[in-house]
């Protein structure tokens, strides 16, 4: 009697670790953080830790921004989706072609969009995502080829099903390499346009600030570290961290202002970057080796 | 065999609590927050875990300058609504949602590209009750297109 009764303590132990839904056991992270709010100067424990990291089609925005001209060349072809065959390269190659779908949305192109948009589905529908969880019917892009919103809204539902279908599957490490695949193509995208001659100030300050982000890709992945493939990438990841950690970027303290009328708030703050030649040139390799490593 | 269907049993309870909490996390995202970030485009990341009373969470992400924002916190009614703070780095506090409003997101555009961190921290019924209530918390972060 007494090894049931250890038994179903043992289940229902293991029956409430799967309850975090996000399928994320191990990114149940225990940290004291130190709340220096005046009023309440005392730790806290967090149960657990979420890292995000920006979109690729927040990313490319930033490229539309640069007002530079389409330019084909640094994507990674759809029609090299049948050379994926393993997890690993299907699902860095979906985010990386998620990438490349938002760059083309961004820059009107349909055709392209629908080709990248095939390739993700057959690399999702390969990864065995269910179609209904993937919300990408073709019909449903076909119908809304003219309509950039639609195609927006249907890039972002893709890929929000994607990863609550892999995380509520013990997928995570799989999601978080869709993730990564994305984030390093808008960068190398951006690094390759920001080579080219001209004036990309205000490009080379955005890819500067990508500082951040790869913090929260690194520590989203960390999650993971105990995934053979997850760790190779990691130790290339802190390589380009290592490279990051050169530009400086000093940010004056925060102003919050709020309008009323308008319902929205403005984060004040002013940003000084310190962002050689010889650090972008760095960066541009290590993420250009990082890229063509994986496509 | 007196003693298997017994184990058995426990085990297929077991798994089958996990698998509908797991369902019904997913289906309240989907249908109670993620309307929520209406007009904003969802970034599509899900975050969202069980917590109980008193628990804290936080997600950490960086946010672009010059690109509009919603981060939105929903929870299942049991556990009543949670409270969201933001935070910059430096641990300043950014936003309060219980001092400003009972909506349950929050607008917002810097001018600069920063990271931020989101806290939200479960309430403690009061009076406390013998049983601590779980449930279904989420996070979510839009921006809108321009």
């Amino acid at each position: 009697m007494k090894w049931i009764i250890t038994f179903s303590v043992l289940a229902l132990f293991w029956s409430c670790q799967n309850t975090t839904d996000s399928g994320l056991e191990d990114d149940v992270e225990v940290i004291e953080t130190k709340d220096t709010v005046a009023e309440a100067e005392h730790t806290k424990t967090v149960k657990k830790i979420f890292y995000n990291v920006p979109s690729p089609i927040e990313v490319s925005s930033m490229l539309k921004r640069s007002g530079l001209t389409y330019n084909a060349d640094f994507l990674n072809s759809y029609k090299k989706v049948d050379k994926y065959n393993t997890a690993e390269e299907m699902a860095i190659n979906l985010g990386i072609y998620g990438a490349d779908l938002s760059y083309n949305r961004l820059y009107d192109q349909i055709q392209e969009s629908v080709n990248y948009f095939s390739a993700i589905k057959q690399l999702s529908d390969d990864l065995g995502i269910p179609q209904d969880q993937g919300g990408m019917a073709a019909e449903r892009l076909e119908s809304n080829l003219e309509n950039k919103d639609s195609l927006l809204i249907i890039i972002s539902q893709t890929y929000a099903n994607a990863d609550q279908y892999l995380k509520q599957n013990d997928r995570g490490s799989t999601a978080a390499l869709v993730i990564m695949g994305g984030w390093i193509e808008a960068l190398y995208i951006a690094t390759q346009i920001a080579g080219l001659p001209g004036d990309n100030t205000e490009l080379l300050n955005s890819i500067a600030e990508q500082k951040w982000s790869l913090e929260n890709l690194i520590g989203l992945l960390n999650n993971y570290k105990n995934d053979e493939v997850v760790s190779k990438y990691l130790l290339q990841l802190i390589q380009l961290q290592e490279a990051y950690a050169k530009i400086e970027i000093q940010q004056s303290e925060n102003v919050v202002n709020t309008n009323q009328q308008e319902g929205i708030t403005t984060i004040d703050n002013e940003t000084k970057i310190n962002f050689t030649s010889e650090n972008f040139i760095e960066i541009m390799n290590i993420v250009g080796n990082l890229r063509n490593g994986i496509i | 065999m007196r003693y298997f269907l017994p184990l058995l049993l426990t085990a297929v309870l077991s798994f089958g609590v996990a698998s509908s909490v797991n369902a019904q996390c997913k289906n309240f995202t989907k249908k109670e927050c993620i309307p929520t970030l209406k007009p904003y485009t969802y970034n599509g990341q899900y975050n969202n875990a069980v917590l109980a009373e008193g628990d804290v969470a936080e997600l950490l992400l960086t946010f672009h300058k010059d690109q509009k924002y919603r981060v939105s916190v929903c929870s299942e009614e049991i556990i009543g609504n949670v409270n969201f703070k933001i935070f910059d780095t430096k641990h300043q506090l950014i936003f309060d949602q219980s001092q400003n409003s009972d909506q349950s997101f929050w607008d917002f555009v810097s001018n600069a590209t920063q990271q931020l961190i989101i806290q939200v921290t479960v309430p403690v019924e009061i009076p406390k009750n013998e049983v601590v209530k779980t449930g279904c918390v989420t996070i979510l972060v839009g921006f809108l297109d321009e």
